[in-house]
């Protein structure tokens, strides 16, 4: 028992996998802070509509953001401070300089903007702020990073980041999958009607075929099929073979999305976080791929 | 872990547990289980926990996105009521507002709107007072001489299955919050 809880936690692993999630979270966390830019003042500044109420954060579980801090006619000046400091900490994370610094920094702003006005975000921005703190306790720079370059790092590193991270993935999953479970509309199966007529969300014209019986039919069994691979997922992980299928429908699942609704960069976001949950090996068979590609051009 | 899953239950399901509506005995008894009692260690612990490093599980828990609807916000300095269409519009000057009027369209690439769209779900959703009067109170005062201003929620309910109805849905807008 004692040698499947060390293997489990804290065996060593191949850091690429690490730098796989470093460079995709760190990207996709300047290029959503940048998006950010243009509600800096009216939604996070103390200059913005919020003023100085606090009580959002507090009424779910957070105290503390940098931008709480008194800066009166300043306000603005603090709240794009903070956030041109995040957008240039996560490119620095992407790149791999001062890895664990710039992801703390990273996170520091999105908790920050988090607690300040959470009315603005959604499960996207929560997901990449997750990850920031995963990627701060992990170490995300020993390679494919500039601090690799300069400095010598160990390639084998600890596995219990990556674990906490695998967790938390499960976790999205099991309770998203649950949630839906107690909707009308996904236990009635017309939740994909709703969906491809939704002006806000459809990317395409649905009326076009939600009355088919046959195509209703099918977005109902495909509904279903959802909600119970969603509820599943953590236990599917645990077998080697499932786990290969519930990652194969997983990411049809999020390519679906992708082509389908206007979600931001939802889909790609949770694509991203399949690196942590594919086989430790195929990182550094990805790199010798990708360097004999280099060779050959 | 245990600190997320704690922190996760309770805020996606805990209304349903509170309306005791909509879950199984076996849910009940979890949800009652996990959400500990707020007096002890635990409690307190996972609390200080999840504050400190921001672990706050948020997915949907303030707004539930609901596709049946869509939804947007307009400030007002006065405004214009027409029960028979559901509609209300600003008479005067229009202080903010994120309505669109191309729903027809169906953009491939996205909104830039989806950040003020998800917004107007929240502050719809909750409906605090001081949310609301801070919010148009902001907008107000962008304004000299305006004594009044009205926040409006434009709602439009979907209907697949009714041909006859406008595809932007069956509109039916309220007043959400007057400042004065």
């Amino acid at each position: 028992m004692q040698v499947m809880w060390d293997n489990f936690w804290f065996r060593s692993i191949d850091a690429r996998q690490y730098a796989a999630l470093r460079i995709a979270f760190g990207g996709l966390s300047a290029v959503y802070l940048f998006a950010l830019l243009p509600y800096v003042e009216t939604q996070f500044s103390g200059s913005g509509w919020l003023g100085s109420i606090q009580q959002i954060a507090i009424q779910n579980g957070g105290s503390w953001s940098l931008l709480f801090i008194p800066a009166g006619i300043h306000a603005a000046t603090l709240a794009y401070t903070v956030v041109i400091v995040g957008i240039l900490a996560a490119f620095l994370l992407m790149i791999g300089w001062q890895s664990r610094l710039t992801a703390g920094m990273t996170w520091l702003v999105w908790v920050s903007l988090w607690n300040r006005n959470p009315l603005l975000l959604d499960g996207d921005d929560a997901v990449l702020k997750m990850m920031c703190f995963y990627l701060l306790l992990s170490p995300c720079g020993n390679c494919w990073s500039i601090d690799a370059c300069l400095h010598k790092k160990p390639p084998q590193v600890a596995v219990w980041p990556l674990r906490l991270m695998q967790f938390q993935i499960a976790l999205i999953y099991f309770v998203s999958g649950w949630v839906k479970f107690h909707s009308p509309e996904w236990l009635e199966g017309t939740i994909m009607q709703y969906v491809f007529i939704h002006p806000q969300y459809s990317r395409w014209d649905g009326w076009i075929f939600i009355n088919d019986p046959l195509i209703t039919g099918l977005l109902a069994g495909l509904a279903g099929f959802i909600k119970w691979w969603e509820m599943l997922f953590p236990f599917l992980l645990i077998n080697a073979y499932s786990r290969k299928i519930s990652i194969l429908i997983g990411i049809l699942f999020h390519l679906g999305l992708l082509l389908t609704m206007n979600l931001r960069w939802f889909p790609v976001i949770m694509l991203s976080l399949y690196p942590a949950l594919a086989s430790n090996r195929s990182f550094f068979r990805l790199e010798k791929k990708l360097l004999r590609c280099c060779r050959v051009s | 872990m245990a600190a997320i899953f704690w922190w996760s239950l309770p805020h996606s399901f805990g209304s349903m547990v509170l309306a005791n509506a909509g879950q199984s005995a076996l849910e009940e008894r979890l949800f009652k289980w996990v959400m500990l009692d707020e007096d002890g260690w635990t409690y307190s612990f996972f609390q200080n926990y999840i504050d400190v490093t921001g672990s706050q599980q948020y997915w949907d828990f303030f707004a539930p996105q609901s596709p049946k609807f869509h939804q947007y916000l307009s400030v007002c300095d006065s405004i214009a009521a027409y029960p028979e269409q559901g509609k209300i519009v600003c008479k005067g000057q229009t202080l903010f507002s994120n309505l669109g009027d191309d729903f027809e369209v169906f953009k491939r690439f996205g909104s830039h709107r989806s950040r003020l769209y998800r917004l107007t779900e929240n502050l719809a959703n909750l409906e605090d007072p001081r949310l609301l009067e801070t919010f148009t109170q902001y907008y107000r005062t962008y304004q000299h001489g305006i004594t009044e201003a009205q926040l409006v929620l434009h709602q439009f309910e979907l209907h697949p299955g009714l041909k006859d109805l406008p595809r932007a849905g069956y509109q039916m807008d309220k007043l959400l919050w007057v400042s004065h």
